[in-house]
């Protein structure tokens, strides 16, 4: 918020008044700010700045849902599973039915994956030009800048796609990929059918879907759905057993793709603790937290053993910004307005050992979030953080690389002629590119994704049609799956790209 | 191209597959009942319910996604859940947290995975719609507030709609988006300042 012309005589910070306003300050603080307002026309013009702010989101213009919604729910509530308690029966036998489901399942799942323990999973790509249909292209107007443009349709488009899946609601039941195989054989996320949700890898070549758990009318959503090759992890969100009370038990569960082995993590909140959540699997090991009022815990579990340790209270005020094991980075933001200070730390997860970094200025953003436009590979951040000219379009974007302090940033020249405006929330890394989300295009705005080749030093930029949503990326390995489509439901398109047979020279 | 839909179950015996799928779901099954009557109550309730909640479902994953049709798809999942869990979602004090929680869950899923981008459909003006309860507030100036919304992150954007639209105490914030309390102060915080700076830039009015 903008500094009042009038100074408040305890120099309370716009923050400090926003934690008062929703009611997060302890009681001692509340007390001392509740009697200082009466007296300070400074907080007292930013407290109202906020109930002015309050308006004008409430003011936002939002239709009006007609009866295509009810017509939606009601057609499916005859597929979806509901317990009815008052018949008690029905509840037995329906447990039976899906421990019966249950067992069926593993045994299955067990036949279908033994293998030398070498190898993770049964089936691999061979990359082989397909010549799919590639995502509507907006030309550029000429002539370009140092930036190489590539079209869909030329190197990356047709002979780099190793996989097009296209899937429909209707013939594959509302899958919704989350990750994707290392190298790329397999997609993992979650099927809705015949009224139950279940935790599906699917095959990338022949689309071929095995469901690895299927969780229990009681579970609300399995989500979140992660693979590191062997492992499959979820998190099966909350019971929906209990109320809002932050007590109830969140559900977690993995499967072992080696010997079929699923097993299922409850964790049950001490009264203190008010929730929990799943971080990453990398390697065998599942980074999750549990939250106190004041303090979170961090585990690791090794999942190959189920032995969890706790990492020690490390942290407060510290937010996790992204995790490659056996690095860890979190972040503390100074400052109450932008820009920002952030400062970063790197934790080495197997000594617990901190090596602080500088901020070299890039930690100091008007717009970035570190959150979302960052990522770690190894021991390297990748940060993006965009420059734009008077009339608001990006010129260039700064790739900050971090892998000793002081490293400088990397420049990357964006063409006048993508008239990009906007950078979205999106960074992803793979063992060879760096991959983002953008908005721009000369005849309007167009979700492009940009990719940079760290090994050939280039700025790749597939475009996707105008009014459509940017896909959803997804990156392991060497793999990249690029996933268009949702604006209409659950139909989808699928490209997975095998970044290895990528050529190592410009083409 | 490489489609080979339709041929998903033919692979490595796949028909077998689906046969034990099948089986084993038959086995779950519950044998059909006389107890029709009840289930069309249930869903004669269930329709109460879900038009006493629709509009604030709708609003929220508007809000969210600032996309009509995706807003129809992850309402329509929220009350599926909901569906699933009736008896137990009727009986609490307040279904709509519950369901708000869960559009939570569903739509920071959806978009942090999917990256939502606002397209540029959505006309800046509508002569149709209702007036604005503050007449302070220009009828343009009411779509910058989704422009300004859909460029925070997804997190920010559910924290501050749910305090600031919904009225939700900032503890219920924290325990639905999954994060800390002092998380959650830090995040409330940004939210408030991006989304101001943002709806600045657009050029709307100083609030």
């Amino acid at each position: 918020m903008n500094q009042s012309t009038v100074a408040c005589p305890l120099n309370l910070t716009p923050e400090t008044l926003a934690a008062y306003r929703d009611g997060a300050l302890a009681a001692p603080e509340l007390a001392r700010i509740r009697a200082h307002l009466a007296d300070c026309p400074a907080c007292t013009v930013t407290l109202a700045r906020f109930d002015s702010l309050a308006r004008i989101l409430a003011s936002q213009r939002i239709p009006i849902p007609d009866a295509r919604l009810w017509r939606g729910v009601h057609a499916r509530l005859s597929l979806a599973p509901t317990p009815a308690p008052h018949v008690p029966a029905r509840a037995v036998w329906g447990g039976l039915g899906t421990l019966a489901t249950l067992v069926v399942l593993v045994a299955l799942f067990v036949q279908l994956f033994r293998q030398p323990a070498s190898s993770s999973i049964s089936y691999h790509l061979t990359p082989q030009p397909t010549g799919s249909a590639a995502p509507t292209m907006l030309p550029p107007p000429t002539p370009v800048d140092p930036t190489t443009l590539m079209r869909p349709d030329q190197a990356w488009g047709s002979h780099y796609i190793t996989d097009h899946l296209t899937l429909s609601a209707a013939s594959d039941n509302f899958f919704t990929p989350d990750d994707i195989f290392p190298d790329g054989s397999a997609l993992v996320g979650t099927i809705f059918r015949n009224g139950q949700q279940s935790v599906v890898l699917m095959n990338s070549r022949t689309q071929a879907i095995h469901v690895v758990y299927t969780a229990p009318a009681s579970v609300v959503t399995p989500f979140l759905v992660q693979t590191d090759g062997r492992f499959v992890v979820w998190d099966g969100g909350f019971s929906g057993a209990g109320t809002i009370s932050h007590q109830e038990p969140k559900i977690f569960g993995y499967a072992d793709l080696q010997t079929g082995r699923v097993t299922i993590l409850s964790v049950t909140l001490s009264p203190n603790q008010t929730s929990s959540g799943l971080l990453l699997l990398d390697q065998g090991m599942m980074l999750w937290e549990t939250y106190t009022a004041t303090t979170s815990v961090t585990k690791i579990t090794d999942l190959a053993t189920n032995s969890t340790r706790l990492l020690p209270a490390f942290r407060t005020n510290e937010n996790i910004v992204d995790v490659s094991l056996p690095y860890l980075l979190t972040e503390t933001t100074t400052g109450t307005s932008a820009p920002y200070t952030m400062k970063w730390r790197f934790w080495d997860l197997t000594t617990g050992q901190i090596a602080p970094v500088s901020n070299n200025g890039f930690g100091t953003a008007s717009n970035g979030i570190p959150n979302d436009l960052s990522a770690l590979s190894g021991k390297k951040l990748f940060w993006v953080q965009p420059a734009s000219d008077s009339s608001g379009l990006l010129t260039s974007l700064q790739l900050g690389v971090i892998n000793r302090v002081d490293q400088p940033w990397v420049p990357v020249s964006l063409s006048p002629a993508l008239r990009f405006t906007n950078v979205d929330s999106a960074l992803y890394v793979n063992d060879r590119l760096v991959i983002w989300e953008g908005r721009g295009g000369y005849f309007g705005p167009v979700s492009m994704v940009l990719i940079w080749d760290r090994l050939q030093r280039k700025l790749l930029c597939l475009t996707v049609g105008q009014n459509q949503m940017a896909p959803q990326i997804l990156a392991r390995g060497h793999a990249l799956a690029l996933v268009y489509g949702g604006n209409s439901g659950f139909n989808r398109t699928i490209d997975v790209i095998d970044t290895n047979t990528l050529p190592t020279t410009p083409p | 191209m490489a489609l080979i839909v339709g041929e998903r179950w033919h692979w490595l015996g796949g028909a077998f597959w689906r046969r034990m799928l099948l089986a084993s779901q038959r086995l779950a099954a519950v044998p059909a009942t006389n107890a029709a009557d009840g289930a069309q109550e249930r869903v004669a309730a269930f329709e109460g319910f879900f038009h006493q909640y629709e509009g604030s479902v709708f609003g929220y994953l508007f809000r969210m996604t600032g996309q009509e049709a995706l807003a129809y798809d992850l309402s329509q999942e929220t009350f599926i859940r909901a569906w699933q869990h009736f008896d137990t979602v009727r009986a609490y004090q307040q279904p709509k947290a519950w369901l708000l929680r869960v559009a939570t869950n569903l739509a920071l899923n959806h978009l942090q995975r999917q990256k939502t981008v606002a397209n540029a459909t959505v006309p800046l003006d509508d002569e149709t719609s209702p007036a604005s309860s503050d007449p302070t507030i220009r009828l343009a100036e009411r779509d910058l507030v989704r422009q300004a919304l859909l460029a925070l992150i997804p997190r920010q954007r559910a924290a501050l709609v749910l305090r600031e639209v919904y009225g939700l105490p900032y503890g219920e914030v924290a325990h639905m988006l999954g994060i800390s309390p002092a998380a959650t102060r830090m995040l409330l915080w940004r939210a408030r300042d991006q989304f101001r700076a943002q709806y600045l830039r657009l050029g709307g009015q100083q609030p």
